[in-house]
């Protein structure tokens, strides 16, 4: 009983689709128009989160510690500050590795690495220091860390110093801003997403009310005749959830070429990853969030436009 | 028991007095006739007697039952075993007469087998059969009409609401549909029409209810009215 009626239910909402086809091609067109603003901004969002995540990365404190400072302590210090809700991550560099990075850079500098073997026999062979450099959660935390940093006691004008310079200080106008850039790019990417998404849905929304809407007389006539008010609500239910399920394949269809088109623009102008290897390496995800969107507002807005028509 | 009671039912949409003071019963298996002008009332009895609307003073009983406290439940039985016609047809777009009338069934719930048996046997009953696969926009008024007949019956409800069935019809679709509610009646429906057409009503030469502004003027049982 049970299994025939929700096999009605799905015949009712196909048959609904299937010949009011003029209104379903309005509604899959405007849906796909939508989900594919969606899409489209996911794969877009995911690019500026990339260019934005890659510029975060280049803003960080480092904190040089005196030369004859214990690993021990720098790790432990490097503990601690791994603890502040305000850092996000710490990277350690020790001086054996801060001197092989010098050595690298200046691989095909005769003079320079002259110099660094003359030092091997002196008191100080390797005259870098290591460092901790800090990344913070936001822009705003910088200062906090720092300030974290004052208070430690481990500054040079203590006795018992082990950090010998700070270079937020020296950098901190660069930081301060480029930092602000990144978040402000971050929240105007997250919002202008938003936005567009609001706005699609909500041209959906009231494309399938008007639908709901031209249908009352129907539902009016179904509700005489003894209809539970689930039963004739379904169908459109149904409909709704077909109208999502044909935009969303219909606007990751469209989202192949668009993003192939225009990922080299993209690559070139932020300098990272195209458009277009997102679309492939995120395919599944992308398909899964445009289905159960394009489901979920056509389910919901069938559920909340029929609602004033059979809740009385 | 009767089927239907009015008891001093008063209804006023905003200011306007819709029915006032409207008392009768009708019992099991009769065919009433209730004619009066438009805005006579006749149209919201029906709907007092569908619950599409509640009294703002009196009762309305169906089998002995105040319609206005019905549960959901009740409301929804009770429309189950009340067959509808309406004066513009009402029939469900981009359907066919097939699944006009089926999707009156499948709402209740009946198997597949049953909806194969009764559809067919109630088109025979309103001559039909030859367009059980057309669109209902591709019927004539007298088809439309005659297919939301049968959509009514096919339930086979005990009580059959005809709000001017004729009403869009010429008087040889007109005369075609009283035959058929008469027959339908015969069968023990019983049957109430709602008309202000006077040659309905010298043909079914049955009891008849004149409304004059929203109140009984007339309960004849041998057809007598005023209009």
């Amino acid at each position: 009983m049970a299994g025939t009626q929700i096999k009605r239910i799905f015949y009712l909402g196909l048959v609904n689709v299937v010949r009011n086809s003029f209104v379903s091609f309005s509604v899959v067109f405007i849906m796909t128009v939508s989900l594919f603003i969606v899409g489209f901004s996911l794969l877009f969002g995911q690019v500026m989160n990339d260019v934005t995540e890659e510029l975060r990365n280049k803003v960080d404190v480092t904190a040089y510690f005196i030369t004859d400072t214990p690993e021990e302590q720098i790790l432990a210090f490097r503990d601690r500050l791994e603890e502040l809700s305000q850092v996000r991550e710490v990277f350690y560099v020790s001086q054996e590795t801060a001197l092989e990075e010098y050595r690298k850079r200046h691989e095909n500098d005769l003079d320079i690495l002259h110099g660094l073997d003359l030092l091997k026999e002196t008191e100080t062979p390797n005259p870098f220091r290591a460092r901790l450099s800090i990344r913070a959660q936001q822009s705003g935390d910088f200062e906090s860390i720092v300030r974290f940093l004052d208070n430690e006691d481990v500054l040079s004008d203590n006795p018992s110093t082990v950090i010998d310079k700070i270079d937020f200080y020296q950098n901190r106008q660069v930081i301060m801003r480029l930092s602000s850039v990144v978040d402000t790019a971050t929240l105007l990417t997250h919002v202008v997403i938003a936005l567009l998404i609001f706005i699609s849905f909500i041209i959906v929304f009231n494309i399938i009310r008007l639908i709901i809407y031209l249908s009352r007389e129907e539902i009016k006539v179904m509700r005489l005749i003894g209809a539970e008010d689930w039963y004739v609500r379904a169908p459109f239910l149904v409909s709704g959830g077909i109208y999502g399920l044909v935009g969303s394949i219909l606007a990751t269809v469209m989202l192949y070429p668009i993003s192939y088109w225009l990922s080299p623009v993209v690559e070139r102008f932020f300098e990272g990853q195209g458009l277009f290897s997102y679309y492939i390496s995120e395919f599944f995800v992308l398909v899964l969030i445009l289905t159960a969107l394009g489901v979920f507002v056509g389910v919901f807005s069938s559920y909340l436009s029929s609602h004033r028509y059979l809740d009385d | 028991m009767s089927i239907v009671s009015f008891e001093e039912a008063t209804k006023y949409y905003g200011d306007n007095v819709a029915v006032q003071d409207v008392s009768f019963e009708i019992d099991g298996g009769d065919f009433v006739t209730l004619v009066g002008h438009s805005g006579s009332g006749k149209s919201t009895l029906f709907k007092l007697i569908l619950g599409e609307e509640d009294v703002y003073s009196g009762v309305v009983r169906r089998g002995g039952v105040d319609i206005a406290g019905m549960t959901k439940k009740e409301l929804l039985e009770h429309r189950r075993k009340t067959g509808v016609i309406f004066q513009n047809f009402r029939l469900l777009p981009r359907k066919t007469v097939y699944e006009n009338i089926s999707f009156a069934m499948e709402a209740l719930g009946y198997d597949e087998k049953q909806i194969e048996n009764d559809v067919p046997y109630v088109l025979d009953l309103v001559d039909l059969r030859h367009k059980v696969w057309s669109f209902s926009q591709e019927l004539s008024g007298g088809e439309q009409q005659r297919v939301a007949i049968a959509r009514a019956i096919v339930n086979q409800p005990e009580l059959l609401l005809a709000d001017e069935p004729t009403g869009n019809l010429d008087p040889v679709n007109a005369h075609e549909v009283i035959n058929i509610l008469k027959q339908i009646n015969k069968l023990g429906t019983t049957v109430i029409l709602a008309t202000h057409d006077q040659a309905v009503v010298k043909k079914i030469k049955k009891r008849v209810i004149t409304l004059v502004n929203g109140e009984v003027a007339l309960d004849d049982p041998k057809g007598k009215y005023i209009l």
